[in-house]
């Protein structure tokens, strides 16, 4: 075949579509060179950002030096002891028969000092019916978040420990309440020892009561209670606070919050 | 519509997404690990043994969708990405209101139990604007091909992962038709 002008013309044409085919190739190439190494980039940079937090959160809580449960760590009278469903709590009742409602506490907690002012009472009165166990649960989560900023740093921590001296008084209720009703209103100043003392004296201690309550604060009498039952706290997962366990199912907020609907609950569920 | 506002309107979701990403997995990077904590066992879904490993992961993961769409590069999956992750927070939101839980949901940082106050808006309010962000992502997804985008600089014919409507006024696709 001769090469007719119009055969030529394309000819040519088509050797320009072939370079720029290979053009095009060439810079495909490039293109996925970019792609592929800007998303190993990003790739390797979320998997240094999750491998390098972890393990600085696993340095960080090693050097916090969490002592950990020490089981057979003094408590103060009556509390349950490490074997008990609610390990470390204080049962705040006993009856045969009823469920047990666990509710778990920190004692600068804004909602659990909401929750003891508004219910408090109406879940006390539930457990002197002889309705329902009631153990409360000490935990110190808040302390961390505020260890840099509170004027009066481990408040979670101290009032739980003054509670524990509070409780072999014999005032378990009534010091408990009085923390709450005292507790300030900028989340995170805490209590001074001045004022733990001074709650101490609004629950009722007084005298040689007084001077033993104190006595057992200033030893630190109850750190490990308190430790203890703040790592049960984080190693079951309970999710802030308050929050209430029902025989171990945890009672929704919803549920929490409308005594009508906790006591019918209560009723309903049996012995644990 | 034409592509090339198509195209546009993809750049200008995808911007928007990667500051939304961005900010919420900053905010969540810069917190305590006892706040990330709290914020992820207030959802009550995750067993306490997930929650170190998912309180690094969530973040970076967000902030790493978040760099594939601000450059445009995988569109498409990052916007899977970004989509699946929204359904995941719709599904997590949703799954705490049914059970009478009354959470903050620690979008941006912050987190845990809150009280009952206000709490159908709150839920609402955070499930329409999940649903926002999903449809963004979803937009992208059936769409990618976008301006200012690496996946698109300089141009691709014949890519099967990409939309290549946009090119209707190269030279040599009118050549080649």
């Amino acid at each position: 075949m001769s090469n007719t002008p119009k055969d030529s013309k394309r000819s040519t044409k088509e050797k320009a579509a072939a370079a720029r085919a290979a053009a095009e190739a060439e810079q495909k190439r490039r293109d996925r060179r970019i792609r592929i190494i800007g998303g190993a980039a990003i790739l390797v940079a979320v998997a240094l950002i999750v491998g390098l937090g972890i393990y600085g959160s696993r340095q960080n809580s090693a050097a916090s030096g969490s002592t950990g449960t020490v089981a057979d760590a003094k408590v103060p009278s009556g509390v349950n002891a490490n074997t008990d469903a609610n390990a470390w709590g204080v049962p705040y009742n006993s009856v045969s028969g009823k469920p047990t409602l666990a509710i778990w506490e920190d004692f600068q907690c804004p909602s659990c000092a909401q929750f003891e002012k508004s219910f408090g009472a109406s879940v006390t009165k539930l457990a002197d019916e002889g309705k329902v166990n009631l153990v409360w649960r000490p935990t110190t989560f808040l302390d961390s978040r505020f260890a840099a900023t509170s004027p009066n740093p481990n408040s979670s921590l101290r009032a739980a420990m003054a509670w524990g001296c509070a409780i072999d008084a014999g005032k378990k209720r009534e010091f408990h309440s009085t923390v709450f009703a005292n507790q300030p209103a900028t989340e995170g100043d805490g209590y001074s020892d001045a004022q733990l003392t001074s709650f101490a004296q609004t629950a009722g201690i007084t005298g040689s009561a007084l001077t033993t309550f104190q006595a057992c604060v200033t030893a630190k009498t109850y750190n490990q209670w308190v430790t203890n039952s703040a790592q049960a706290f984080t190693d079951s997962g309970v999710p802030g606070t308050p929050t209430a366990y029902l025989n171990g199912t945890e009672v929704p907020s919803a549920t929490l919050q409308d005594m009508a609907a906790l006591e019918k609950l209560i009723a309903s569920t049996p012995a644990s | 519509m034409s592509s090339d506002t198509r195209a546009w309107i993809g750049t200008a979701l995808r911007l928007v997404l990667a500051g939304i990403l961005f900010w919420s997995g900053l905010a969540k990077l810069l917190e305590s690990n006892d706040a990330r904590r709290e914020a992820i066992l207030a959802y009550r879904v995750f067993p306490p043994s997930w929650v170190d490993f998912l309180g690094w992961a969530l973040p970076a993961l967000e902030v790493g969708l978040a760099a594939l769409l601000l450059l445009g590069l995988f569109t498409r999956v990052a916007a899977i990405g970004t989509a699946l992750l929204m359904l995941g927070f719709i599904v997590g939101i949703s799954s705490v209101w049914i059970r009478g839980y009354s959470i903050d949901c620690g979008c941006f940082g912050g987190g845990g139990n809150v009280g009952e106050e206000g709490k159908a808006w709150r839920y609402t309010s955070e499930l329409l604007r999940d649903f926002l962000f999903m449809g963004m992502a979803v937009w992208l997804v059936a769409w990618p091909t976008t301006k200012l985008a690496l996946d698109r600089e300089p141009l691709t014919f014949d890519d099967d992962d990409y939309d290549d409507t946009t090119d209707e006024n190269e030279p040599l696709e009118e050549q080649s038709r």
